[in-house]
């Protein structure tokens, strides 16, 4: 075959064919693609369970040897992602040949897949009309093998399955939210967390950011979870005092989950950027950590409330605090403060403390990347979910 | 070996690519060597922000130069100049410079590794802070000379007393270079030695010496993990160091070396490919293996572009044998 140019018929018979192969279903293919002579390469990636915006190749083969190709194929990918929809064109590898791509983003059972196909020449319009046809196939296959045994490594139980949406609910949803004096960072320990991390943008300018953290682990912890962010996120609409947020929240949490023996600590603060003032209420979460540029020192932000679902018609203290230039605050989930060493000892106060005092000098996203190198470098494994925030001022 | 062993002469002991062998590891032994870089097959061999000849070169000059005076000649300022014209030019040649000095030494010339190591640091320091060329030579040449005193004392505060005895008597070193030397203990918080001065009453060049130096003493033979070195330059920012000396060094440093390996957050493992200036902790890194098993061939990540990825955790320490 000299060109990929297939029909309804030639596709439905490959895609049979894949499936009684002997190696495993998306090999088959690849061989059987790469079968067309200007062909040099297809990938199939897929969109990470639990990282945002992350891709993880699934399969990927070529002709001959071109590692260029392969680095190539993850940025074509990545930026299919950010299109999302089918793009084309071509790249110059260091041999100064071009190489020329089409890629698709495919809506799968577990996510989004992007599917690459690589060519000696620039493809054709009917040939991109083949491969729309082809797509559609090359979603079953994957999906089949990624629901195959050989992959449990990342797979979700099926059990988890359905609910695999809630994983997706739970994490921030801040897209072009490009503010360089905060960062954030979520390292679920199970397929489903109970942290919950999210930072609002209100009507006023000012930025809502919680941290909550929901009894328990798992499926239930994750369900209390995504409960609690639901009522959240609709008394935000309403009210951005955090005093009256939580206080909302907890009576909310008390009728809808009131025969439920559980409970959710939350953090809930209002930044303003521009004056540096946090106005804040907790509900017996982790007390966030001030880092004070001028003394070096850190300490807890004061006030912790009862938890929410605690005791009905709780009141919630509001303070305020103000961060002073180069100043760092912490909002954190039990899994920062608590992860332990090989000699029990918690990584606590005096590990972020050590942290912040090391890594002032960086930015907020420097700062994230040294509180996990060093939780991660004190503690053997990690034991339950981390969740924070960093501001820098 | 994953890196060409040059001995203390200046002569290849054990050449990149050769495979380690019984008999090999105790020649090695003979010469002092404890730190080898092994090659696991990744391919990325740790690569030295000069060439191999500018190394050795300025090692054997620096040894002829230092070896004359301690034994009571004058100190030839024109070679040393010579040595550093050489780094210089080099690593002004580089767009994009990035500290990453494949150092293995032997103990018993200790001091020339060092004094030419901490020449390459500061002269790195030196460009980020945009100096100019004259002012880089002054740099590098306190810098290649700061120990001097120590051909004739291994007393901390003694060997600054003698350096600048000698450099009075038996040179004609301009008086900011002098300064400088004798001057690279003093702390920027005034708790330093020998006269205790602070902030800007310590010349500038030996603020710059005073991280330099301390960066070389920690990070010799692999005494800590790079991370660890930066972190304690971090942290004594502000009292031992100048915050600006601190800051212009951090931007030309990666916490996870060209060569480390590394687990990131979405599971993946590979090797730092290229650091990732401006992003100490943000390299590009080659998959080598996912969720899905062996990555082959490769690709890359380059953390820098993609925020929500990170470094969860540093999988080798440096192999010891």
């Amino acid at each position: 075959m000299s060109i990929i140019l297939y029909d309804r018929d030639f596709i439905s018979n490959l895609y049979e064919a894949c499936l009684q192969s002997e190696s495993t279903p998306l090999v088959a293919l690849g061989e059987e693609l790469l079968k067309a002579d200007d062909v040099s390469a297809i990938s199939l990636w897929s969109e990470h369970a639990q990282v945002q915006g992350a891709l993880t190749r699934v399969a990927y083969q070529q002709k001959g040897k071109q590692d260029q190709l392969a680095v190539e194929d993850q940025k074509i990918a990545m930026r299919s992602q950010e299109s999302q929809e089918p793009i084309n064109g071509a790249v110059t590898l260091p041999t100064r040949k071009a190489a020329y791509y089409w890629s698709t983003p495919l809506a799968g059972k577990r996510g989004d897949y992007y599917f690459n196909v690589w060519c000696s020449r620039r493809l054709r319009e009917e040939e991109h009309d083949a491969l729309k046809l082809l797509a559609p196939h090359v979603v079953r296959l994957a999906d089949i093998v990624l629901s195959s045994d050989i992959f449990s490594v990342q797979r979700v139980n099926r059990e988890l399955e359905a609910t695999q949406f809630i994983q997706k609910q739970l994490m921030p949803q801040i897209d072009g939210l490009d503010v360089g004096f905060l960062a954030y960072r979520t390292l679920p320990v199970h397929e489903l967390g109970g942290d919950y991390l999210d930072i609002l943008r209100n009507p006023d300018g000012t930025l809502g950011l919680t941290v909550a953290d929901a009894m328990g682990h798992g499926m239930p912890a994750a369900f209390v979870m995504l409960m609690a962010r639901t009522i959240f996120r609709l008394i935000t609409t309403v009210t951005t005092t955090p005093s009256e947020v939580l206080a909302e929240l907890n009576n909310h949490f008390i009728s809808q989950l009131g025969h439920v023996d559980t409970f959710v600590t939350q953090f809930y603060g209002r930044f303003d950027a521009a004056r540096g003032r946090l106005t804040y209420a907790n509900a017996g979460h982790n007390p966030p950590v001030h880092f004070q540029r001028k003394t070096g020192e850190a300490t807890f932000l004061p006030g912790r409330g009862v938890a929410l679902g605690g005791r009905p018609n709780s009141e919630y203290t509001q303070l305020e605090v103000e961060l002073a230039q180069g100043d760092i605050l912490v909002i954190y989930s039990d899994g920062l403060r608590e992860a332990r060493g090989a000699d029990h000892s918690q990584f606590g106060l005096e590990g972020i403390a050590q942290t912040l005092l090391k890594y002032r000098e960086y930015n907020a996203d420097g700062i994230c990347d040294g509180l996990i190198r060093n939780v991660m470098r004190h503690g053997e494994g990690q034991s339950d979910d981390i969740s924070f925030i960093v501001i820098k001022r | 070996m994953g890196k060409t062993i040059i001995g203390s002469n200046g002569q290849i002991l054990l050449r990149q690519g050769v495979k380690l062998t019984d008999r090999y590891i105790d020649h090695l032994r003979r010469h002092w060597i404890e730190v080898v870089y092994i090659s696991t097959g990744s391919n990325v061999a740790p690569q030295d922000v000069i060439r191999d000849q500018t190394r050795i070169k300025a090692l054997s000059e620096t040894r002829q130069v230092l070896g004359r005076v301690k034994r009571g000649a004058d100190l030839e300022i024109e070679q040393v100049n010579q040595v550093l014209v050489a780094i210089i030019d080099e690593l002004l040649l580089q767009d994009s410079l990035m500290i990453n000095l494949v150092d293995i030494r032997s103990h018993d010339e200790e001091l020339f590794h060092h004094s030419v190591n901490v020449a390459i640091l500061s002269t790195i320091v030196g460009i980020e802070l945009e100096y100019s060329q004259k002012k880089l030579r002054k740099l590098a040449v306190s810098a290649l000379l700061h120990d001097i005193g120590k051909l004739f004392s291994e007393d901390e505060r003694e060997h600054l007393k003698l350096a600048r005895r000698l450099l009075r008597e038996k040179s004609d070193l301009d008086a900011g270079v002098v300064n400088a030397i004798c001057q690279h203990h003093e702390h920027w918080d005034g708790q330093g030695y020998p006269a205790g001065l602070s902030g800007s009453e310590i010349c500038q060049d030996a603020r710059i010496l005073q991280v330099t130096n301390t960066f070389d003493n920690m990070s010799t033979n692999s005494r800590y993990p790079m991370e660890e070195v930066i972190e304690y330059l971090m942290g004594q920012s502000g009292t031992q160091f100048e915050p600006a000396s601190v800051r212009a060094f951090l931007n030309c440093v990666s916490f996870y070396p060209v060569g480390t390996m590394v687990e990131l957050n979405t599971g993946e493992r590979g090797v730092v490919l290229r650091s990732n200036r401006g992003f100490p902790t943000r390299p590009v890194v080659r998959v080598e293996q996912n969720q899905f098993g062996k990555v082959e061939p490769c690709y890359e990540v380059d953390l820098a572009v993609h925020p929500t990825y990170f470094v969860k955790n540093r999988l080798d320490e440096v192999t010891e044998g």
